[in-house]
């Protein structure tokens, strides 16, 4: 069953510019950045190409921006409210975006005081003008869990790591001690 | 003939009573050398497809002699020129198609040698079939062009090759959304199969008929294969639709209903048939039994035949192949767990048989392990078929038990497989296992291993493995396998852990509930309802059969190989097994696979793989490495191609000290190219101490040993003289001894040596027909690869650069440089140069003619990695040539003394009157000292043109210095 035809490949042209904002990745392992009602967001978007932008749109709309979205892999720790979230959009370049992330497959929370793993985003297309394109959200929570040791220790060691992503996972409250941390 | 034959397996008999030996790697995971093989409609000719060195051939064989005339010949690595389909249309011709176009080839056997020509078609489409009866004609599906409309007509190869198929007779109308076209001999009916959305739809035209028949829609996974029309009404079909197991049964058209079964086997599901030419019922049936192909003949004839196989092939497991056109001729194969596969020529009037080919050439001095098959009842009454392949001789005690994976759908058969011979001639005993789950057996045992991930396949396997224990008495016993094979390995490890001393999991899983939430695409119903086939309900009760989740449980050292690309058994199942092992402080080895999916793509995965899982084995259990004729070749070979694996980027992480280790070991059985790597290692003093007499040694090592790229690379270093003291006669020496063992570049440094006279007369006439492939013809000169060109213009800068040619001889050097690289003039003065330290976004290429300099009176340069440095200049001539015409300047770059070996000496073509430049990029660790970096630019007359000194300091001591 090819469930990657849902999405589609458009000229950007014809969309409206929406009004969210650009947001980078956290660079320093200090655990500052929280405010009363926000949580840590990990993402890593697996990429074949170097994308432009991602749109996530939610309780607040974000973009994900060029400099966190080079080919390979890129992990993603950023400071956003508590609340529902869903990947609106990903544009290739200035022109083209793949698009048509309607159904909840794409959804995903963020939960307040806590670290919340959403997936890796795999995008494999074979160019920027291809139509041939393949988007999937997996499930890789030792290898985000391994990032997280290796480049934000401290936050880890401060923060309840959570599975967000698709389905469900118990592998953070088996390798982690999750019950002694929470909210700071 | 016969006794030839006689002969030739009573060699293979009793030679098979030695000892086995070691098989290395690269003979085992490989490619075979033979494709397939067809006869000619009146079998006095064979069309055998092979591949030989570097090319994919079809050959025309003359059996009895086995004499063969190449017909076509192509380039293997060219994709497009792959033989898709090929068939006699007749005695003489012969059809092809490749993936583009299509052909014929005409034979000509009016002279000693036959010879056949190629003629592409014009005509667009494929062949239905050749007609037997009726030479130079053939069925064909004719693209018109309009709006994709497919003509059927009867037609011949040469209106096909004009493309003039107009006249063509057409035998039949074309079915809407037809996509294939087949011809039935025996009944001369046309069968098609149309496509409506997903929808699959399966028709007949009898002959004579007008209309189409449609006999079949396919609606759900019922296994359904037509063999073909026992009469008008009636079709011949492989299925287990409403029986437990795949059987031969008549398939009523009109009533579209299953009726008698023509053949059914107790224990196996029928894997082919055939019927009858004469329209006479079932001529063959084919199933495997215990894991061995085996070939049923019914008819009373066909069981005469089958007799008189027996007799000549003295009882090996065969089949035929292809049958000439009255049945005299056919080509006949055998094959075994021992035997890759050997192909005879075979008449069957006089019972002779004739030796063909074999599916690997060069693997017939090999003796391969022969398997045993055998049954095993369990508890509870199922009786569960094995394979046992044990070493005759040379047996290092241990049991492998390797369950394959699937669990569903998929078996083991005693077939010949590289895996199991690679393991059994290390010593190792292998058990396969047909658990239930298992195809082959019947719907209800393949239906009764769905949900019983470690439960009752589990408890199959052990039954087995505890009467072979019984029986056998192994010292050792691991488990290992792939993909659910992977699982069951752990899985019996956990439930036996007085038994498994090692557990080897290839591509495997272990967290079950993680396959239900892999991706956001698993999640979906659609995707849960087919894991569930197979794993059962997604429920709480899968932990409890899911590794990851009793790890703890896991005692004997564990293996994890796994590939980072993997959808089928996601990554994430590896390298969270391997967290929570070394979590637990368990004994874990893992190797990550980067880029490479549900299993190898490329041979070389598969060789390091086998060699890794050997050594992890023999140190896990200390064992001895094996003794024998070939033992120390092939382990040569594994040890280097596990330390290959750790520094070309094969695994996920490079690891030179193990690198080294493996080299090490691989050299010290006698491989050159590993000597050579240590000694590179030596040399850029990675993982040792840089040690350069060391280096040499290990290269000298290498060279005596007859790795040409030690000698090369020794003549080269004698020669600069920049690491160790120039001696140009080593030099010359090493430059012959590179030659000798065919080097790719030798005759290269030879001609150097030439031009230079160094360790050899001067030569300047045989230097240039060398260098400058003076006696090569352009086809010949295209027929280099860019590598060698590339080398050619180093060492046509280190000549430029190094050379005490006279004033004369220097005119004739710079005159072949002027002709081989078109340059209108080399008379040149500097018109204009800026020179200093580049913007860091300039950094790439090195030399470039489009570049920004930050700062140009700088000759003080940052300390730090990335920093770039050079000149910008512009070269103009008194000479009248047109405007940006092409030219050339010698360049150097002499680096700090401690790193004075990696200077620079070079050439660039640029274009008088447009600015080029000449950057230096600190790119390497051990660029990062201060010092002088000097840069000199000169015409080829050795006119200086630039000559400036730049100096790597720390950067808060950077400051203007005066130009």
């Amino acid at each position: 069953m090819d469930y990657f035809r849902r999405l589609i490949l458009i000229a950007l042209a014809i969309l409206t510019a929406s009004c969210a904002s650009n947001v980078t990745s956290i660079k320093e392992d200090i655990d500052n950045k929280l405010e009363v009602d926000e949580g840590y967001l990990l993402i890593a978007v697996d990429t074949s190409i170097s994308l432009n932008k991602i749109w996530i749109s939610g309780e607040k709309d974000i973009w994900l921006t060029a400099d966190d979205l080079r080919s390979g892999t890129n992990y993603i720790l950023i400071n956003l409210p508590e609340g529902e979230y869903q990947i609106h959009k990903i544009k290739l370049n200035n022109w083209f975006s793949i698009v048509g992330f309607e159904d909840d497959l794409w959804n995903f929370k963020v939960e307040k005081g806590v670290i919340s793993y959403v997936g890796h985003l795999d995008v494999q297309t074979s160019g920027w003008w291809s139509r041939r394109h393949r988007v999937e959200l997996m499930n890789k929570s030792s290898l985000a869990l391994e990032f997280l040791q290796d480049d934000f220790s401290t936050i880890l060691a401060n923060r309840k790591l959570t599975y967000h992503g698709p389905g469900e996972d118990e592998f953070f409250d088996i390798v982690l001690n999750n019950n002694e941390k929470g909210d700071l | 003939m016969k006794a030839i034959i006689v002969l030739l397996l009573t060699a293979i008999i009793s030679t098979s009573t030695w000892a086995v030996n070691p098989i290395p790697a690269s003979k085992l995971f490989r490619n075979p050398e033979h494709i397939s093989m067809q006869i000619s409609p009146d079998g006095q000719y064979i069309l055998s497809y092979d591949i030989r060195d570097d090319y994919r051939v079809l050959d025309l064989v003359e059996p009895i002699t086995g004499k063969r005339s190449p017909l076509l010949k192509f380039n293997k690595h060219e994709k497009n020129l792959n033989i898709n389909q090929y068939t006699w249309i007749d005695n003489k011709t012969v059809y092809v198609a490749l993936r583009d176009f299509y052909g014929f080839i005409h034979i000509d056997f009016s002279k000693e040698n036959p010879k056949g020509s190629w003629k592409k078609a014009k005509a667009e489409g494929y062949l239905i079939a050749p007609l037997a009866d009726k030479p130079n004609q053939l069925l064909f599906a004719y693209n018109t062009g309009k709006r994709k409309k497919t003509k059927l007509i009867k037609t011949s190869p040469e209106q096909l090759e004009t493309g003039n198929v107009e006249n063509s007779i057409i035998f039949a109308n074309p079915l809407k959304r037809g996509i294939h076209y087949a011809y039935d001999p025996k009944s001369k009916s046309l069968l098609s199969v149309t496509r409506d959305d997903e929808e699959l739809e399966f028709w007949f035209l009898p002959p004579g008929a007008k209309s189409w028949r449609s006999y079949l829609t396919m609606e759900d996974e019922t296994y359904f294969r037509p063999i073909g029309l026992l009469d008008e009404n009636t079709f011949a079909v492989l299925t287990d639709k409403d029986q437990d197991k795949v059987s031969l049964v008549a398939f009523d058209i009109d009533t579209q209903t299953i009726g008698n079964i023509l053949y059914q086997h107790p224990m196996y599901d029928l894997t082919g048939a055939t019927l009858d030419e004469q329209g006479e019922g079932v001529k063959s049936v084919m199933y495997l039994d215990h894991g061995i192909a085996r070939t049923e003949y019914i008819a009373a004839e066909q069981k005469q035949l089958a007799q008189k196989l027996k007799e000549t092939f003295d009882g090996q497991n065969l089949t035929i192949l292809d049958t000439s056109l009255n049945e005299d001729f056919k080509i006949v194969a055998t094959f075994a767990a021992d035997d890759p596969g050997t192909y005879y020529y075979y008449d069957a009037k006089n019972n002779k048989a004739t030796l063909l080919h074999r599916k690997f050439l060069d693997l017939e001095d090999i003796l391969f392990t022969s398997a045993k098959t055998f049954s095993v009842t369990t508890e509870d009454n199922i009786a569960i078929e094995a394979i046992l392949t044990k070493p005759k001789k040379n047996s290092n005690g241990v049991l492998l038990v390797y369950p394959h994976g699937g669990p569903i759908g998929v078996r083991d058969t005693a077939a010949f497989n590289p895996e199991i011979q690679y393991l059994a001639s290390r010593g190792y005993s292998i058990l396969n296992v047909n658990f239930r789950g298992s195809k082959g057996f019947g719907k209800a045992f393949l239906n009764s291993g769905r949900g019983q991930f470690g439960q009752v396949i589990e408890q199959d396997i052990t039954a087995v493995v505890n009467q072979v224990q019984q029986e056998h008495k192994f010292e050792h016993m691991c488990s290992i396998g792939a993909s659910y094979g992977g699982y069951s390995a752990v899985m019996l490890a956990i439930a036996h852990p007085a038994q498994y001393e090692c557990v080897v999991s290839l591509f495997g899983i272990y967290d079950l509930p993680l396959l239900f939430n892999a991706t956001n695409y698993r999640t979906l119903e659609e995707s849960r309802k087919e894991i569930r086939k197979v794993v059962g309900e997604q429920d709480e009760s899968l932990k409890d059969v899911s590794p990851f989740y009793f790890a703890e449980q896991i005692h004997p050292p564990i293996l994890l190989m796994a590939g980072t690309e993997d959808k089928r058994a996601d990554f994430e199942q590896a390298n969270r097994m391997k967290y929570r092992l070394q979590q637990l402080n368990k004994e874990v080895e893992y190797l990550f696979y980067k880029g490479v999916g549900h299993g190898h793509h490329v041979w070389e995965g598969d060789r390091h793989m086998f060699g890794f899982i050997d050594d992890f084995i023999r140190r896990k259990l200390d064992l001895p490495l094996p003794t024998g004729e070939h033992a120390d070749k092939s382990y040569a070979e594994d040890f280097i191609n596990i330390a290959d694996g750790y520094t070309l980027d094969m695994a996920t992480k490079k690891d030179f000290a193990r690198a080294a280790h493996y080299y090490n070991l691989s050299a010290g059985l006698g491989e050159n190219r590993a000597m050579f790597t240590i000694g590179s290692f030596y040399h850029q003093g990675k993982e040792y101490d840089k040690d350069i007499n060391k280096a040499i040694d290990w290269y000298k090592k290498s060279s005596e040993h007859g790795y040409a790229e030690a000698s090369y690379r020794l003549a080269n270093l004698y020669q600069k003289g920049l690491v160790i003291e120039r001696d140009v006669d080593q030099s010359f020496l090493y430059f012959q001894k590179a030659l000798e063992q065919e080097h790719k570049f030798g005759e290269l440094g030879i001609a150097t040596a030439k031009c230079l006279g160094t360790g050899t007369e001067q030569d300047l006439d045989a230097c240039f027909n060398t260098l400058f492939l003076l006696d090569k013809t352009d086809k010949e000169k295209r027929a280099f690869e860019k590598e060698f060109f590339e080398e050619i213009r180093s060492a046509v800068n280190f000549i430029s650069h190094n050379n005490t040619f006279n004033q004369e001889q220097l005119k004739q050097f710079n005159q072949q440089i002027i002709d081989s690289y078109e340059l209108k003039t080399t008379n040149l003065y500097l018109d204009d140069i800026e020179f200093g330290i580049y913007k860091a976004e300039n950094r790439e290429p090195l030399v470039t003619d489009e570049i920004a300099i930050e700062d140009r009176s700088f000759t003080s340069v940052p300390l730090k990695k990335g920093a770039t440095f050079g000149a910008r200049l512009t070269v103009d001539t008194d000479d009248d040539v047109e405007r940006w015409a092409r030219t050339m300047v010698k360049y150097k770059w002499t680096l700090p003394e401690a790193i004075k070996e990696h200077s620079e000496e070079k050439t660039l073509l640029l274009s008088v009157g447009h600015d080029a430049s000449i950057r230096f990029v600190l790119a390497q660790d051990y660029e990062i000292i201060e010092g002088d970096w000097r840069l000199q630019i000169m015409t080829l007359d050795n006119k200086v043109l630039f000559d400036k000194t730049f100096t790597t300091i720390e950067s808060k001591n950077v400051s203007a210095v005066a130009p």
